[in-house]
């Protein structure tokens, strides 16, 4: 199984994507995907997204990237938390499948 | 060392708030001079005031304005609106905020962490606004730092 290439992204790349990347860590671990997890500022998502297997952001973002993007503001602001962390665990299962 | 800096007091909106934490950093040595206005700056851009049942906003920018790793909380007697982070186009009201002048080192991850699962406990919430200043300051030292 090849690693997922995760990209987590908010607004400076700094707080909110630092807490976002280690929590999807460690739900990739607890379903046993393997995933590299890399986090950047949302204004760099256009140019750096192609490089990734999925983007998960905290904050809105509608722009089309060529790359799957989820919410996981939920897991920081704890609104529907429960919701966006099946979900994460479900993305990162479904892409590892499908890279079988 | 890493310290936390606790202010109560009253802003009259969230620029104010921003103003007076990053003074209360920059007094101490924590951050550069152009900290403010980095995080007024960011603050526009991308908002950091959390959600209704969490009066708190984190407002913070590049490690490149940071010298010493501060936290400055400010708690305020009358709470202000702070645009919302996972909604930009609305606002929230915030009783607490904590400016955070945070490196990025592995360290920080952890502090991170800290703050935002304390941030997401509604006891932990109602702790925050009711305990004495000196209390506060001993209470998030153990459950940031420690």
């Amino acid at each position: 199984m090849r690693e997922l290439k995760v990209l987590v992204a908010c607004g400076g790349g700094i707080v909110t994507s630092t807490y976002v990347s280690s929590e999807i860590e460690e739900i990739a671990r607890k379903v046993n995907v393997k995933a590299h997890v890399t986090k950047t500022q949302l204004m760099n998502l256009p140019s750096v997204a192609k490089d990734y297997d999925v983007v998960f952001v905290a904050s809105k973002y509608h722009e089309e990237i060529g790359v799957p993007v989820y919410s996981a503001t939920g897991v920081v602001t704890g609104i529907n938390e429960d919701e966006e962390r099946e979900n994460i665990k479900k993305v990162l299962i479904e892409l590892s499948q499908k890279q079988d | 060392m890493d310290q936390i800096y606790i202010i109560e007091g009253n802003a009259k909106d969230w620029r104010e708030a921003i103003w007076i934490t990053s003074e209360e950093l920059q007094r101490h040595g924590c951050v550069t001079d152009d900290f403010y206005y980095s995080c007024i700056k960011r603050e526009e851009e991308f908002p950091t005031g959390l959600t209704e049942n969490c009066p708190v906003a984190i407002p913070h920018t590049t490690k490149e304005k940071v010298k010493k790793q501060a936290i400055c909380v400010l708690r305020l007697q009358k709470a202000i609106k702070f645009h919302r982070m996972d909604d930009p186009e609305q606002e929230v009201d915030v009783n607490l905020v904590f400016n955070l002048a945070l490196k990025d080192n592995h360290q920080h991850v952890t502090f991170i962490a800290r703050i935002i699962n304390l941030l997401k406990n509604p006891d932990a919430i109602r702790q925050l606004k009711e305990l004495s200043a000196s209390q506060l300051t001993e209470h998030l030292y153990n459950h940031i730092f420690l």
